[in-house]
């Protein structure tokens, strides 16, 4: 029987950064648990203090925004058209986070809340800000997406570097998803 | 290197002039080589220097009063005027490895390499951010008994300006990362995609250290995990990973004929 051939998606230097990322985040992760461990009820009324429903609409838009590109990258594979519609759609839920994200920073400022009013603040800027970096280039990245997937037949390196994007955007929208668990769920 | 064909209109005398230039600018292998254990060298010196003389591997507590500062100075003001002396002649060592990195973008790119010049000017100025922090811990440990507030201030800068500056970091590391991209399948390229996405992740590491302007305490403080240890780790695994790189890509390079 012929062995099925198995590929990583992408190209194999992105999982070089990825997991370089990844380390990063987990550091973050635990980092905030031991603080958190530390200072059970500033991270508790800190954790009150945010709009759950901002945190709530941004996750939304960032799993319907990952489904846009992973429908994307597999219609760029099958060699169909779509893709580019799709990443743009992508790119549309992308914008709507940051917009909200900001919206909810200057709520916070507006309110007297900052970096130094609390260490939960000051994680819940520093992470969340660093995700937002993310996302920021993750835009960049889903334009040239798009504009990659814009050529009816794909090569093969370009579908590649299309999955690759694709990576990317998967593993921002994974950070977010653990970021508002961490700050806005857990007790 | 393609070399001019002495035929055509080119007289004699241009000729041997363009060889004279050709000769003054192509680097070979050796000298090439010769630069990257000259950065890395200095490197080391760097780092024994910063750790033994200095004294501020890691960076003092950014809590300390001007008076703990001052004292800092007062008690170690002649091993920190050493180090500054020792550092004066080597802190700029990222430079010659950027000129290889430089030369090796730019026997890669087609037409003007506009992403060798861009990686060497950001490596060049990004030198400067090392160069500038020992001269001001050796101004403050230079005259220690004036009063602990200005001493503060001198170490308060010196310590930001080690932590904090990532401006060219950002145009150095994504020079190589779009070059490592646009190449991907140059047998002896320094460039593979790996360590161009090491260097991008490198690139985004480095960027935490700017955050040390907000907190004087915890991961993001300019001694603190992210602040201090991570940038640092991180930018001597970068640092030697480049080299490595260069060196092997030379070696192959030397293998394939050219000098």
């Amino acid at each position: 029987m012929a062995k099925a051939e198995t590929r990583v998606p992408g190209e194999e230097g992105i999982w070089v950064f990825l997991l370089g990322d990844l380390f990063v985040f987990s550091a973050f992760f635990l980092v905030f648990a031991v603080y958190r461990a530390e200072q059970p009820e500033v991270f508790a009324s800190g954790r009150e203090l945010l709009n759950r429903s901002f945190g709530l609409i941004n996750t939304l838009l960032l799993l319907t925004s990952s489904l846009f590109v992973a429908v994307g990258v597999h219609r760029a594979r099958a060699g169909r058209a779509g893709s580019p519609a799709l990443f743009l759609c992508a790119v549309f839920c992308g914008l709507g986070f940051v917009g909200l994200k900001l919206t909810e920073y200057s709520e916070k400022i507006r309110a007297g809340i900052n970096f130094g009013t609390s260490d939960f603040f000051m994680y819940y800027f520093a992470f969340t800000g660093v995700h937002l970096i993310h996302v920021v280039i993750g835009l960049g990245v889903l334009l040239f997406m798009r504009s990659a997937a814009m050529t009816p037949e794909l090569a093969q390196e370009r579908i590649v570097a299309v999955e690759s994007g694709g990576l990317f955007w998967h593993f921002v929208d994974l950070l977010w998803i653990v970021l508002f668990a961490l700050f806005y769920l857990v007790e | 290197m393609p070399r001019r064909s002495p035929g055509g209109l080119a007289s004699r005398s241009e000729f041997v002039s363009l060889q004279t230039l050709e000769r003054g600018i192509i680097m070979t292998a050796r000298t090439q080589r010769v630069l990257i254990w000259w950065s890395m060298a200095f490197l080391l010196v760097f780092a024994l220097t910063f750790y033994f003389l200095i004294g501020m591997f890691p960076l003092p507590p950014a809590t300390w009063s001007p008076e703990q500062i001052a004292a800092f100075y007062s008690e170690n003001a002649q091993k920190i005027g050493l180090g500054a002396m020792i550092l004066a002649w080597t802190s700029a060592f990222p430079v010659p490895m950027a000129v290889v990195i430089a030369v090796q973008m730019a026997r890669l790119e087609k037409g003007p390499p506009v992403l060798a010049i861009l990686q060497l000017a950001g490596g060049v100025m990004m030198s400067i951010f090392l160069v500038l922090p020992p001269i001001f811990w050796g101004a403050a440990a230079f005259n220690p008994g004036r009063p602990a507030e200005i001493t503060a201030s001198i170490h308060e800068i010196a310590s930001l300006i080690l932590v904090t500056t990532d401006q060219y970091f950002i145009f150095q590391n994504i020079a190589i990362f779009w070059i490592s991209m646009r190449l991907k399948n140059v047998a002896d390229s320094p460039f593979p995609t790996w360590i161009g996405y090491l260097t991008l992740w490198a690139a985004f590491m480095f960027e935490l250290g700017a955050i040390a302007f907000l907190p004087k305490t915890g991961p993001f403080a300019w001694n603190g995990l992210f602040g201090f240890w991570f940038p640092f780790c991180i930018f001597g695994v970068w640092f030697s990973v480049i080299a490595w790189s260069l060196l092997r890509a030379l070696k192959q390079q030397e293998a394939n004929g050219e000098s």
